[in-house]
């Protein structure tokens, strides 16, 4: 006796027959071997996906002719500008920052650190000596390896390194500058400098950046603090996510998108530069000003 | 002075425009700045006020926008057209500023409720907000969904918006993890940021994240429109479910840094799905979320990602529409079991040693399988049914049914009638009565309900 008419005898009206059933479970879930082990995790319990990270350099210039005025108005600015980083990597990327001093000595004063975790600014306060600036390129070299600072787990962009300096190296910059330029980390990073007052070599900061926009001569402590800021935290929003997308069509090559975010970065910068000129920011004699 | 500098501050009184009964755009009053809510590469939103309602106003950078003109006449028109469907997940732009008073211009829109979590938030779990007040340290806030239910739900609701807007004929274009919105209690979605919505075909120069965006949106040879979202749409689906990204395995992995040509290879020009059936080079890491949760999805989740991310990937109109995925999200929320012990999770985690009968790994209790339509779902006991299951709408929010203890004897087990309609069903001394709303069905090996309108459901044994 079919199914419809079993129905039919106990004189159920259901409109829907066997041809409705059809369904089968799929075959994985049903014939799963008995006794395999399947994992018991909690969807909702799981680990956070790895982030990316980003790690920006700060090289800051600690020689003696820094002393006074515009080492404080650095701490002044790297103090409010370090909670501005917190959060900027967006939800998907840490932001990460060091800071290497060179002046008397060359220090790590801060090794790579989250700046979410860590965005209260330690005081530079001894500032002495002369421009060891070779003498940075060289420790930052080292230091740009995966076996020694670049050594996060999970995918990371390309390091921001910013450059900051009053003066003249006075040691062999050359040769520390080209043993950073074989380094991959460097070469595809976003390089700044700035140069604080009259009398940075603004040549080698060029040099330094590969790219004229991205070496940057402020004349006073206001100058010094908004580019700073904006510098660091531009290049931190662009260094920290993906490039952007514009098409036009044709099918990118590895060479066009080549220093995309450089390019993008120094786009803003002219633009800013600009901004800033402008407002005609202060009619003081810069260095007297400090 | 730069246009893109235009800041307005809290006090500020801004002119806004909507359409008139002739489509025309007239003055609508004045919007009162209260605070910055937040700010971008785009521009800031401000909290307003007007008409005694706060609302959220988004002013752009002007400078910034690529075709101003363009950007603003497609931002009248969607504010002209209205919501799709009247759809209450977007935040849509309702009202945009007078083009004479500042050299920019913004638009209105509804502020986003408490408790909404960004996606990409909820996503990884946390988030580092600023600190307050000057030398303090940067606070760390958790988030996480309420239930298994409530993000299935929320994949649900993503999907049934966009399937919305692509019935409108647009497209979103630039969806990602900061473009929505989640109540991680109730899996309830809000869309934001549909100034980019345009109609399919047309772009006014919004970009996007690789990952997110369509390979041939990264190697540059395509622009947004329906298709591309549906990339999009995949990616967002497959981080709810699994919390991990369809790309990022071992291949990807391998480059370290993510230089600009490194992201056009594995986002543009040689995407390679993490569970690619015929290419293993990119597997996920073990014991990431990817690699843990992919054997537990049911089959029929995993052929669709897999489909997406592979035949998809590369031909976009092999790519799941948003109807397919409803239909998929919907029996996958059916697939969810609450045990009598307390374990929550897909059917998949339970054995299957009987045919159409899961036992549970922890406590030895046999569910019995519900079929209703073409769909399976176990019948637990909080089970519900939509109106989806039990009519022959889209309806996936309108409960119609429940599996409730009897209130008289506990240990027996029924379907109740949270309908409207008088449902039929075979009870155990073999009579077919008739199920009144309010009512209920006992639970019993040999049970079928007539729904009504040729849909039925049975216990599969």
């Amino acid at each position: 006796m079919s199914e419809n008419d079993k129905r039919k005898q106990e004189n159920i009206n259901l409109d829907f027959g066997d041809d409705d059933f059809q369904f089968e479970w799929g075959e994985d879930e049903v014939c799963e071997k008995p006794g395999e082990e399947m994992s018991e995790d909690d969807f909702l319990d799981t680990m956070p996906p790895s982030k990316k990270s980003m790690t920006i350099f700060f090289l800051i210039d600690t020689s003696g002719s820094m002393e006074g005025t515009k080492i404080h108005t650095v701490n002044a600015t790297m103090e409010e500008l370090l909670p501005e980083l917190v959060g900027i990597g967006g939800a998907e990327t840490d932001i990460r920052y060091a800071v290497l001093t060179f002046g008397e000595r060359i220090e790590w004063l801060k090794k790579p650190l989250k700046v979410d975790e860590n965005c209260i600014w330690e005081r530079i306060k001894k500032v002495g000596g002369l421009t060891p600036m070779g003498g940075a390129f060289k420790e930052l070299c080292a230091k740009l390896s995966r076996s020694e600072f670049m050594n996060n787990p999970s995918l990371s962009y390309a390091p921001v390194i910013f450059l900051m300096s009053d003066g003249a190296p006075t040691d062999d910059h050359v040769e520390g500058f080209e043993r950073l330029q074989k380094n991959n980390w460097f070469k595809y990073g976003l390089k700044i400098a700035v140069g604080i007052g009259a009398k940075p070599n603004m040549d080698i900061l060029r040099g330094f950046t590969g790219n004229e926009e991205l070496a940057v001569q402020v004349h006073n402590a206001k100058e010094l603090k908004e580019m700073v800021t904006l510098l660091a935290i531009r290049s931190s929003q662009i260094g920290s996510k993906s490039m952007d997308l514009t098409g036009d069509g044709k099918e990118k090559s590895a060479q066009d998108v080549y220093k995309d975010k450089e390019k993008r970065l120094a786009e803003e910068i002219k633009k800013a530069k600009d901004i800033m000129s402008d407002e005609n920011v202060a009619d003081i004699t810069y260095d007297e000003g400090w | 002075m730069s246009r893109s500098n235009t800041e307005l501050k809290a006090g500020d009184k801004v002119s806004i425009q909507k359409p008139a009964d002739n489509g025309k755009f007239t003055d609508a009053g004045q919007v009162l700045v209260k605070k910055e809510l937040g700010r971008g590469a785009q521009g800031i939103v401000y909290q307003v006020e007007y008409e005694g309602k706060d609302y959220a106003l988004k002013w752009y950078f002007y400078d910034n926008l690529k075709h101003p003109d363009a950007f603003r006449g497609n931002l009248e028109k969607n504010i002209k057209d209205g919501r799709p469907d009247n759809e209450d997940r977007f935040l849509w732009p309702q009202a945009i500023t007078a083009a004479k008073q500042y050299p920019t211009f913004g638009y209105l829109m509804d502020l986003v409720p408490q408790g909404y979590i960004e996606f990409d938030k909820l996503y990884m779990g946390y988030e580092w907000k600023k600190p307050k007040e000057k030398g303090q340290p940067a606070v760390k806030e958790t988030y996480r969904f309420g239930s298994l239910d409530a993000l299935v739900t929320a994949s649900i609701n993503i999907v049934k918006a966009f399937r919305s807007l692509h019935g409108v004929g647009k497209s979103y274009q630039d969806l990602n993890g900061g473009g929505f919105f989640i109540d991680p209690v109730t899996g309830d979605v809000l869309v934001c940021d549909c100034d980019n919505v345009a109609p399919d075909g047309e772009n006014f120069g919004i970009g996007g994240f690789p990952g997110y965006m369509a390979p041939e949106i990264v190697r540059g040879v395509a622009k947004p429109d329906v298709l591309t979202d549906r990339y999009s749409l995949a990616v967002v689906l497959f981080r709810l479910l699994l919390r991990a990204d369809p790309l990022e395995g071992r291949k990807v992995l391998a480059s370290v840094v993510l230089t600009e040509a490194k992201e056009l290879e594995h986002y543009g020009s040689a995407p390679l799905f993490i569970f690619d059936p015929d290419d293993p080079a990119n597997r996920p890491l073990p014991g990431g979320n990817a690699a843990k949760f992919w054997p537990i999805l049911p089959s029929y989740m995993r052929e669709a990602f897999t489909r997406s991310f592979t035949a998809g990937i590369k031909d976009p109109n092999q790519r799941i529409i948003e109807k397919r995925w409803q239909e998929y999200l919907i029996r996958l929320r059916s697939d969810i079991i609450h045990c009598t012990c307390g374990k929550v999770t897909y059917s998949t985690c339970f054995d299957h040693h009987e045919h159409f009968i899961c036992t549970c790994r922890s406590c030895g209790n046999k569910i019995y399988t519900l079929q209703i339509k073409d769909m399976l779902a176990p019948l637990y006991a909080g089970l519900k049914l939509y109106r989806c299951y039990t009519e022959d709408v889209e309806d996936f929010e309108t409960i119609t049914g429940e599996v409730l203890p009897n209130k008289k004897d506990p240990r027996i087990y029924g379907i109740k009638n949270l309908s409207t309609k008088t449902w039929k069903a075979k009870f155990p001394d073999g009579s077919v009565r008739e199920i009144p709303p309010g009512g209920g069905a006992p639970i019993w090996k040999g049970l079928v309900i007539d729904f009504g309108d040729k849909i039925g459901a049975r216990v599969l044994s």
